[in-house]
This record gives structure tokens, sequence and C-alpha cells, in this order.
């Protein structure tokens, strides 16, 4: 019996606690070893399956990001209310000059001018509503988007040369692919009929139905021209350099346009509201499924911590005798639980970041579950993992307190026996 | 002389064993107990989650099998009202009366230019037979503000979204024009009478729904509509039903019908249904955490025996016959304790799958067809299923202690 | 309605003109636009027109409507058959148009993407309808060629917008420099892409003047329509009520 228990008033110091449980669980290794695996594979398990959520959030929202608002989004003043009707008569001036200014600010990795505008495509038989996007080519687009990455047949636009790129969904409607024709048709800034014959060089995929099904790309310069747009264009997209400081940088880009009348800028959160919403949903949504693997990797530990107190009801009751007070018997047992439960959970975390390290690096093959998807867009069919360190370390701690609290129970059993009912107990 | 059968009576040996030590019994049982019971709930709660999924698209979008006019889904981007079925309302009310169908349900589907206070915007139209789409569309539960509209009266119920866009509300009027069946311009005054959140994006902002004979009269589309869904009896006879609804409808739609069955008609769709593979993998954890519990448990309680063990042995109880009664001993416990989990787990799966479980506070939005309360579909299945678990994982895992106190010398085990 | 020029004061000058021909080395593209402006354009009309549109798939549809204009600024039309239709109003005052369908019972204004819309679902649309441009003050022209279109003498001229918000920058017309009707016209976009066109045939006397009783049109984007547009009864400088063009009108009040 640790003689450190004799110190009157039956409180133990903190260490002293941690020292004596350590050594409790050290006493009975095969118990503890077993329990410790358990919670291990529990707490590997669940951080496995964070890790894939995270995972998959983050996809989501770069795809967000690469494919559709940039991080932030330059306007004019009064565009964004309208922007449903693709007005071309709330423009920035200058956009080239502004993206240049903006590219300078510290943080801002580039800035992409574009024109968005309400067009028909036709082939001549049939006549389509769509909107074309203009993306400045000697610009910052392919640093700000990802478009060349989302061109699912042909190729890429080419500077200085004439072309299109399609929505795969708007392709399929009529029936074209690269190296066929289309006229884009629009209205010019002042409200003139133009109209473009433009060869297609390549069909876009982004999973976004926006604008696989209703949306083509132009050179910038071919849609100013058209449009009579002279300098401006309707948006400026964002790109922020590193994942930390955005605020500070969007706030720096907020007072560099102080100086410029008519123009405002918006984080991609408020471009896109609904789908922060969506987001929140799917979160709870896993809650639930992982919430369950907690409480049965918990369940190990209390069981064990139960176990523990019945085996050791003499000890106990020699401890009672011995001054130690109820709550110095709960105290142990609940470290000895929560001690438990972190160097399982410690164990597991190790484990899980040994697999999450190829998994986020190679991903996982969706097609061997799911077999061969066609979609009519490149999806990635591989699903990558996401080393998180908040999160690893949440549930880590989280563990570790849930089988404290898990082992309170048996240790209040533990506490509530009488000393000497304790001893005669075989 | 050889010697006589021995019968030993394990069963009730292990059970009379179980009862020694009612604590530790219960200790082990309540192990396997949170395991059966977190496996039946994650199975529903699961299996609900994705079922929710391809309900809703089959409720609002593919029914199980859909009707239309031939060249209709090819020009999908226009919703041309000249393709539609004439006569729609009719030939719903024959499909519905085939064997294996639940309902066939006729609708409107299409584009509106909707003014409300002097802007205008297009809008999806859906006609839909109110009464009748009380168990399918289930447009009272979208309802956020004000009410459902009455058959026979020019109201609608305007998507949350398009309604802000608008700038309307419940009360205020909007006018719908739009393309009839003989390509002629129609329209429409209705009275806003309710808003609706169905969840899902793309309806929220764009939706108006209106009661049938409403988008009949304003389409000139007299007993006619654009699609009739049929839903089957039981969704796993889909098939069944697209083959006897694809006769029934021959020659009855001029121009040729279209008949698809919700598989034939979105890919997404198809892959997010197939929840073989995810629940395979749900399983395959919930298994293997709860296996790991419930070993766990075991191995202490037998670890913790020893020394009774090599008392048995030192009384002549044969080894194999330790074993067994051990791993039967567990095996007793795992299914009282699978048992009463599994009973647990079945009422808290029967009872939240009839209440349901409500997101719609936290999804304001979703990009896929999910409706915002998740019911957790129990199956019997997955209750037996937990309690052969609990019993098989009980009985495994005093297998290797059993054989290790076994083993021993009765002088050593004794010494334990 | 599209194609009735509307105009106010140049036409007594024009009727004793009409009668002259042409000669050949003298006469500017100017001045050949003006006098089919001249010619084109009416103080007030009152009509009766038969509008059919002809689909790809080989249905037709045919609409009657009555018609009164005054100007080139202010129209109101109704439509009289077949019973579907019937009822349905247009009023046109400046760029602004307004439709009321009796069923709806209120007017709405025709504004923002309906304006690309098929007019009655036609190969021109609403926006084609509420625009009506002086061809000779909005446009410069050139001489192209001269030419015969069965039988007649025509001046192929070809249109530049002068002004940049005009929806066709570019136009070229036949006129037919005895009649000063145009026997075809050609709608273009700025880069010349063929948009819209429409042949004119059956040109009658009407008093002072001559007017074509039917046109074609058609939208080159597009096969899935034509359109046919066929003048029943024209009636020239009649006198019409002041509160015709008002919405009040429009939604049935007098």
């Amino acid at each position: 019996m640790p003689t450190e228990a004799r110190a009157g008033g039956g409180g133990l110091g903190v260490r002293l606690t941690l020292r004596l449980a350590w050594r409790n669980l050290r006493r009975n290794r095969r118990r503890t070893w077993i329990t410790a695996t358990t919670v291990a594979l529990a707490v590997m398990l669940l951080q496995l399956e964070v890790a894939t959520i995270i995972g998959v959030e983050r996809q989501s929202m770069d795809n967000l990001i690469w494919y559709q608002t940039g991080h932030a989004k330059v306007f004019a003043a009064g565009y964004f209310p309208e922007r449903d009707e693709l007005p071309l008569d709330r423009v920035i001036a200058d956009a080239a000059g502004l993206a240049r200014r903006l590219d300078a600010i510290p943080g801002l990795a580039a800035a992409a001018p574009r024109i968005v505008f309400a067009a028909q495509l036709s082939d001549g038989r049939d006549q389509v509503p769509c909107t074309g996007i203009g993306i400045d080519l000697e610009g910052g687009e392919t640093e700000v988007f990802r478009i060349p990455q989302a061109v699912a047949a042909g190729t890429f636009l080419a500077a200085g040369q004439p072309g299109m790129l399609v929505g795969s969904g708007l392709a399929e409607l009529f029936g074209v692919r690269p190296g066929g024709w289309l006229t884009v048709v629009a209205k010019t800034r002042h409200g003139a009929y133009e109209a473009l014959e433009l060869p297609i060089v390549g069909l876009v995929g982004t999973g976004n139905p926006d604008i696989d099904r209703s949306s083509f790309f132009v050179p910038l310069a071919t849609a100013s021209r058209m449009l009579a747009m002279d300098s401006g264009a309707t948006e400026i997209s964002i790109r922020f350099g590193s994942a930390a400081g955005q605020q500070a940088t969007l706030d720096r880009v907020r007072s560099a346009l102080a100086t410029e009348p008519g123009l405002e800028v918006l984080g991609w959160r408020d471009l896109e509201q609904d789908y922060l919403a969506m987001a929140t949903a799917e979160r709870i949504n896993n809650g639930i499924v992982l919430g369950i693997f907690v409480l049965l990797g918990v369940v190990g530990v209390a069981n064990t911590v139960m176990l523990a107190a019945f085996e050791r009801t003499r000890e106990i009751g020699m401890l009672m005798a011995l001054g130690l007070r109820s709550a110095g018997i709960r105290v142990i047992f609940v470290a000895e639980g929560a001690l438990l439960g972190f160097l399982g959970a410690a164990v597991g975390t190790a484990l899980a970041v040994g697999v999450m390290i190829p998994y986020a690096a190679y991903g996982l093959n969706l097609t061997a579950l799911y077999g061969e998807i066609d979609l009519g867009y490149p999806v990635s069919d591989r699903l990558y993992g996401a080393i998180d360190g908040t999160a690893l370390g949440v549930t880590l701690l989280l563990t570790a307190v849930l089988s404290a609290i898990a082992s309170f129970y048996p240790a209040l059993r533990a506490s509530r026996q009488r000393p000497a009912e304790a001893l005669r107990h075989v | 002389m050889s010697e006589p059968r021995r019968r030993v009576p394990f069963l009730r040996l292990a059970w009379r064993n179980a009862h020694r030590s009612i604590r530790r019994t219960a200790l082990t049982a309540s192990a396997v107990m949170v395991a059966a019971a977190a496996v039946v709930f994650g199975r529903g709660y699961v299996r609900g989650a994705l079922g929710n999924i391809s309900d809703t698209f089959w409720r609002t979008e593919t029914g199980h099998v859909r009707v239309r006019r031939e060249g209709f889904t090819a020009r999908e981007r226009s919703l041309p009202a000249h393709l539609s079925i004439p006569g729609g309302v009719a030939l719903a009310r024959d499909l519905a009366r085939l064997p294996g169908v639940r309902a066939a349900l006729p609708r409107i589907r299409a584009f509106a230019l909707v003014d409300g206070a002097g802007a205008n915007r297009g809008g999806l139209l859906l006609g839909l037979d109110l009464a009748l789409e009380a168990d399918f569309w289930r447009p009272q539960g979208m309802l956020v503000a004000g009410r459902l509209p009455v058959p026979g009266r020019a109201e609608a119920l305007v998507g949350e979204g398009i309604a802000r866009k608008l700038g309307v509300g419940v009360g205020d009027s909007l006018t719908l024009l739009g393309q009839t069946s003989f390509r002629s311009l129609g329209g429409l005054r209705v009275a806003v009478a309710g808003l609706a959140r169905s969840g899902m994006t793309f309806l929220d902002n764009a939706m108006l729904i209106v009661p049938l004979d409403q988008a009949q009269a304003m389409l000139d589309l007299a007993g006619g509509a654009t699609e009739v869904l049929v839903f089957a009896a039981d969704a796993d006879q889909a098939d069944v039903v697209l083959a006897r609804v694809q006769e029934a409808v021959r020659g009855r739609i001029p121009g040729g019908a279209e008949v698809k069955a919700w598989w034939q008609q979105s890919q997404l769709m198809r892959l997010l249904a197939s929840s073989d593979a995810m629940m395979a993998i749900v399983w395959g954890l919930l298994l293997l955490m709860s296996g790991l519990v419930v070993v766990n448990t075991m191995l202490m309680a037998v670890m913790e025996r020893t020394r009774e063990f090599g008392t048995q042995a030192a009384l002549g109880m044969r080894r194999g016959d330790v074993v067994r009664l051990v791993v039967e001993e567990g095996a007793v416990i795992g299914a009282l304790g699978g048992a009463v989990g599994a009973a647990i787990g079945s009422a808290i799966t029967l009872f939240l799958g009839s209440t349901g479980i409500d997101f719609s506070a936290y999804s304001r939005a979703m990009a896929l067809p999910f409706s915002p309360v998740v019911y957790p579909a129990w199956t019997w299945v997955d209750a037996l299923g937990s309690v052969a678990l609990g019993t098989l994982a009980a009985g495994l895992a005093a297998l290797v202690p059993a054989r290790r106190a076994a083993r021993l010398q009765p002088a050593e085990a004794l010494r334990t | 309605m599209t194609v009735i020029r509307t105009a106010a004061g140049v036409v007594a000058v024009v009727a004793a003109l009409s009668w002259v021909g042409p000669s050949a080395a003298q006469v500017t593209a100017r001045e050949v636009l003006e006098r089919l402006d001249a010619n084109m354009t009416i103080r007030t009309a009152r009509s009766r027109a038969e509008l059919v549109v002809h689909y790809r798939d080989g249905d037709d549809r045919t609409m009657t409507f009555e018609s009164w204009d005054r100007g080139t600024d202010q129209s109101f039309l109704e439509f009289t058959a077949p019973e579907r239709d019937a009822g349905s109003r247009f009023l046109r005052l400046g760029d602004a148009m307004w439709i009321f369908l009796p069923r709806v019972g209120k007017s709405v204004r025709i504004q923002g993407h309906m304006l690309r819309q098929g007019f009655m679902g036609s190969d021109f649309s609403y926006g084609d309808a509420s625009e009506n441009p002086s061809m000779a003050a909005d446009y410069d022209a050139v001489i192209e060629r001269r030419d015969t279109v069965e039988g007649r003498q025509v001046m192929v001229l070809a249109l530049t917008a002068r002004r940049p918000n005009l929806s066709y920058p570019r136009r070229r017309v036949w006129v037919d420099v005895e009649r000063w009707v145009p026997l075809r016209e050609e709608r273009f976009a700025a880069s010349g892409r063929l948009l819209k066109t429409a042949a004119f045939s059956d040109v009658r006397r009407l008093a002072d003047r001559w007017y074509p009783f039917r046109i074609e049109l058609d939208d080159a984007l597009q096969t899935e329509t034509t359109t046919t547009l066929r003048v029943l009864e024209l009636r020239l400088g009649v006198s019409l009520p002041a509160d015709i063009f008002t919405l009040r009108h429009l939604e049935g009040g007098r």
C-alpha cells in the first residue's frame, strides 16, 4: 500500500493523485493494456472519421472558392443586390488598373477582373439564354480560379485567340463538342445587339450546375469588345495569399477601396450565405454518428474502472481504515479513469495520425466503393482526409474528460463502501 | 469398463455462475447492452438519413416512375406546356388503380414570369393536387408563414427566397405570365397565401405552388398535366410497377409517352441511393467498436476468475469443460445484455422514427434534396443482429482467457 | 405593329413626291431613307391584322388583332381571335410596353428579360415591338447597289446606327424606289451577324401611299418559328379618341 496515503486529512495533491493513479494502472498491466487498447482503437476510428468529415468539408469549401467566389469580390456600388439581372450599367471602371493596385496589397495573391453578362447561345436551330463570363487570360484569372482544371474536353482558352469554353451541360444540349461553333448574342452596354460566332475550344465541368448547364467562358478582351465595356469589368475576384490573416487582408482591401468612391468588397461568406447554412447542417448530421462512437469508446473505460473498483474492494477498505476519506477514494478512481482514457486516446490519436498522413496525401479511391461514376463532369474520385491539429487535440481531450466523467459513478460506488465490510471482502 | 457418459448441464451451470456475481454479470452485460443499443440506433439513424435523400427526391422530383409526353424532357429547360399530357388527371386515376401502385399524382411544371411590385422574375410554377400531395410533396411541412392555398382559389404558396427577392409577403398579390399549351400567352393573378421553405435552395428561390386547377386554367390544360408521378406501395418493387405503367400508358398520350423509373432519371441520385457501400462501412465500424467494448469487458471479467477456474480444475472438471462453461457463460451474458440493449435501441429508434429528428433550425439551405427532418428507420434485422452480435462477441471474448486459465496447473491457478 | 411606321407632319410633302421616280444619279441614300420613312410612317391609323406563327414541328397558330396607332410612339393593340387570345391587350408609350390579359385583370409592364421573348411567341420580340426608330433620323445610309426584285426597281441600302443604344446597329433595306416601300429588310448585330429578316409583299395602294399588306418575319438564330403578318384592313388618318393610349383603357376602363 502506498505510504503516501498516510498523509492525513483524506485529501491528496494533484501530482500525488496522478502518480498514485499511474502506479495503480501499472500494477495491473493486463487490465490497463486491454482497456487502453480498446479506447485507442475507438479513438483512432473516431479521429479518422473526423479527418474524413473535415476533409470533405474543406473540399466543398475549396470548390466554392476555387470555382465560384474566390476569397472575395469587388463590385461597383449597387451591383450586388441586382446581380441576378446581370446589369452592365454598374461597372468597375479601369478594372485592370484596379486589379494591379489590389495585387500590390500585402496578403493578396492575385486579383482577376471578370465581365459577367446575359447572353443567348445559338446554333442556328435553337436559341438558349445563358450567362457569359469574360475571363482575363493575361491577368490573375488562373491564380484566383481553377477553371483550367475543370476542362473536361478540349483545351483551355488561349490568350489572343478567339474561342469559348462551354459548360458541359450546355454543350450536351446543343450536341456540340470542341471544334464546333456557336453564336453568342448579347446586348452591349448601351443596348445594341452584338453577335459573335466563336469556336468551342473546350468543355467545362465543375460539378456546379450553374456553371455547367448555363455558362460559357470567353476571353475578357472578347467580352469587353463585344459589349463595349471599354476598360470596365463587372467584378474583380480576389485570392488571398495565406490561410492566416485573411480578415486583416480583407480589411486592408476595404481601406484601399475607401478612396475609390462607388466600390465595395464582399468576402466569400457574404457571397454564399446559403453554403454556410448547409455546412452547419452537415456538421450536426455527422455529430450524431460520431457521438455514438464516442459513447462506445467511453463505455469501455467506465467498465474497466467499475471492475477495478470491485476487485480492489479490500484495498479500498484498508485505505479508508488508514484515514483516506471518501473524496480521496473517488479522486483516485476518477484520476485512474481519466488517465486510462487519456492514455488510450493518445495512443489512438498517434495511430490515427500515422494512417492520416498517407490518407491526406493520396486520398481514398471512391471508385472502389461506388464503381465508375459518369456524371458528365470530372468529379473528384478521391476522398482526402484532413489533418487538423485542433480537431485532433479536441478529440483527445474530450475522450479523456468523458472517461473521467464515466469513471465518476464507479468511483462513487467504490467510495461508498464501509471500511469494515470492505475489509471483510475476499 | 467404459466411463459413463457425463452429462454436464453446461447451460444451467452457466446461468447459475452468471448469477453468482450479479455485479460482475451486470457490468459485462451493461457493456454489451450499450453496444447493442448503439448498433441498433446507429444503423437506424444512418438508414434514415440516407433514406431521407432518396425519399425527398422521389417525392419532389421523380416519383418511383414518372410519365411524361415524349419530347418534354428533351426541352426541359423551357418546360413547354404544349408538350403536356392532355387528360393527365384521368390517366393518373387509372394508373393509381394498377396493382402495386400506392398513388399516381398529376403535376404541372411550367415556367412563369412573376411580376411582384414592379420587378419581374422567372419562377417555377407548380400545379399540385394539394389533397393528394399531403403525403407526397407534403406542402404543409414546408409552410413557414400563412397557410396552404385552397383548391379552386387563385392562391399560391411561394418559396421564401423568391418572395424575398420580389419583396412580397403573405397577403400580397402576384401576376404570373406563362406559355399555354397552345403556345399562346396565359396569365394568372394570385394572392400569396403562404410562404414555404423546402430546405432546397433551387426550389425556395423559384417555386410557386398553386392548386392544380389554377395552373390548368392558366395554361389551357383542362384535365391535363405535364407529368404523372407514380408511387409504388413498395419502393423495391419499382421495376415491376414500371413495366405495368408502360403497358397501361400505351396509346394514351399523343406523340408517345416517356415512362422512366427514378434511377433512369438522374445518375447523381442513383449514386447517393446506392447506400449499400455506405451502410456496409457504418455496419462494419459499429460492429468493430462494439465488439471491442464487449471483448474488453469480458476479458477482464474472466481473467479475474483465474483462481476460480483453478479450483474447478483441481476438483476434477476437465479443461475443455471449463472453457466451454466460461464461453457459454459469456454467451448467456452477451445474449442478455444484447437483448436488453437491442430493446432499448429499438425503443429509441422507433420513438425517434415516429417523431423525427428535426434539423430545420439549422438547415436553412441544402444543395441536395434533403428534408430537414430525419426519421431513423428500424428493422428487425438490426435488432436481432445486435443480439447475435452481443452473444457472439461475449462468447468469443471469453474464449481466450478461459483457455489460458484452463491450461494452468491447478496449483498455479490456486496461487493466483 | 412593328412595321407600321408612324411619324408626324411629313405625309403631305411625301404624297406629292411619291409619284416621282428617282433620277438615277442624283438621289442620295439619305433621300431614299427619308422618302421611305415618309411613306411608311403615319399620323394615325386603325387596322386589323392576322398574325400567324409557323412552328418547326408543323403546327400553325393564327391570331387576329386590332390596332390603333398614333405617330411612332403610341400604339394600342387588342387581340380578337381565337377565343383563348381574345381580349389580350398591349399598350406602347414611347419605349415602354404593357400587357393586359383579361384572366389576370391587371396590367404588367414588360421589362427586363421578357423583352427578349417573342411577341405572342412570334419571331419579333417585345423589345423589337417597343423600339421604333425613324430610319432617316437614326441611321446613316449608303447605297450598296441597285437591283430588280420581281420586276420592281430596288435600291439596296446599308444602314449604320447613329447612336449606340439602338438595338440593331446595322440594317440592310431593299427599297422599292417607285412605291417607297421596303421589300426586304435584314437586321444585323454590330459584327454583321444576321439576326432578323423581314420580307414585304402584297403591296397595295392606300390613298396617297403604298403599303405592304403582308410581312414574313424570321429570327435568324432559331428555326423553331417563322412568322407571317397579314394586314386585313387598314385605315389611315382616322381620328382617335385621346384616352385610348392610357393604362386605364388597357385595363378595361374608359
